[in-house]
């Protein structure tokens, strides 16, 4: 009779816990970016667009553990504009952005209150941009006959939007690039009440537990 | 009587369950794109362009090991080879090189339709060809290797080969490791194609 009642207690109580924690993280996990609000397309006329790329990727694990021991650079803050995008190397194109710092939780190459220039993969450049570092044969298969307009490139579901006005932790490697968003989007963490969902290993951490485990790194 | 003819039954159908399952099991295909590669499957080749030369040996043993045209577990791809005509490729290879990201390859889907417009996403459109980026800072990576428990050589082979898959019309099957669809951030742990990826290969070819 005891354990019984023992037993409902913790249900109960397992019940209400999962009650009050759900919403916090249904809303760090729900709340998806409006990718059209995103700077990626700031300066662009989207019907300017004359190709998209879609891309599948393969890639590193970008659990905490990993982002922890790979970046250099781990900041909260927000994203200001668009730089510019530019091409890496035939078919590659990446962006900057300006990111205001507000706290660096890791590395020592940039101070809070810095404006710093972060780039991460994709973006839209011109088509004569992109056509520059291809072979004729390559430009003629790929069908990329217009040489007006834009060409958008983008990673497929690693693909970052930043947003202006949005509080995110960020891990960053630093490069020739300058500070690049190491696991793109799943790199770029919302910040909720001080707390980021990881979208790849689906963990939640508060910015402590974040500070606790760089400080041990 | 009665009793006993309903125990017979039970247990016929325990028994019928018992043989269909491992046949279901075993005919599991993994996930592929609605969409199809549109080149002759029966005429594939593919093209390294510039420093993806460099990569030659892995896109060869990759390539080869999709290439299955006899017995049990085979397929109509053929012959998968080298050209060094680049009009003549379904899979186009380059390199690049990115040492601050996690990625390790990618592929694009490339149409080419009288419009010129490139219509890319395998879920909306059919591709005439594929582009497969190979990032030159990560894919051999001895620590990667090391923690999928590969060479890295056969690493490399894995991620060509799993990147392969796309241009096939392979989407991933991230809910089991022990294929060569699964992406290497969700611990596959193969470099070889399994009856799951040529299952499903079989499915859209």
């Amino acid at each position: 009779m005891k354990k019984t009642l023992i037993l409902t207690v913790i249900f109960m109580v397992c019940i209400v816990a999962v009650i009050i924690g759900y919403p916090k993280i249904a809303n760090l996990q729900e709340d998806a970016p409006d990718v059209n609000a995103s700077i990626f397309y700031e300066g662009v006329d989207k019907s300017n667009i004359a190709y998209s790329e879609w891309a599948e990727a393969d890639f590193l694990p970008v659990d905490f553990a990993r982002l922890i021991q790979k970046c250099d650079i781990v900041v909260t803050g927000r994203f200001l504009d668009k730089t510019g995008s530019e091409m890496l190397s035939a078919g590659v194109v990446v962006t900057k952005a300006q990111f205001q710092v507000d706290e660096v939780l890791g590395g020592e190459v940039v101070k809070p209150g810095e404006i710093i220039s972060v780039a991460f993969t994709g973006g839209i450049v011109p088509v004569e941009e992109y056509n520059a570092l291809l072979s004729e044969a390559a430009i003629e298969k790929q069908g990329l006959t217009e040489t007006e307009g834009y060409i958008e490139s983008t990673l497929g579901e690693l693909q970052a939007y930043p947003m202006t006005g949005t509080n995110y932790l960020l891990f960053l490697i630093d490069g020739k690039l300058g500070p690049k968003l190491y696991g793109e989007r799943y790199s770029m963490l919302k910040i909720d009440d001080s707390i980021v969902f990881n979208e790849f290993s689906k963990e939640t951490k508060s910015l402590d537990e974040i500070r606790d485990l760089i400080s041990k790194r | 009587m009665k009793r006993r003819k309903s125990f017979i039954l039970v247990i016929v159908m325990a028994l019928m369950l018992t043989c269909i399952t491992p046949i279901a099991a075993s005919a599991t295909a993994g996930p592929v794109f609605p969409k199809n590669l549109l080149w002759n499957i029966t005429d594939i080749h593919y093209y390294l362009v510039g420093a993806a030369i460099g990569y030659d040996d892995e896109v060869a043993a990759a390539s080869l090991n999709w290439w299955r045209p006899f017995g049990p577990g085979s397929n109509n791809l053929n012959p998968n080879t080298r050209t060094y005509d680049q009009t003549d490729s379904a899979i186009d290879y380059y390199r690049y090189f990115d040492a601050e990201s996690a990625v390790l390859a990618y592929t694009n889907f490339v149409r080419n339709t009288s419009s010129g417009k490139i219509l890319v996403e395998p879920t909306v459109s059919n591709w005439s060809f594929g582009r497969i980026y190979l990032n030159g800072a990560t894919i051999r990576d001895p620590d990667s290797a090391a923690n999928a428990g590969m060479s890295v050589f056969h690493f490399t082979q894995g991620v060509i080969g799993h990147e392969q898959g796309h241009v096939f019309a392979l989407a991933h099957n991230n809910t089991n490791p022990h294929t060569l669809m699964c992406q290497t951030a969700y611990g596959r742990d193969v470099y070889l194609v399994q009856v799951p990826d040529n299952d499903a290969f079989n499915l859209k070819h």
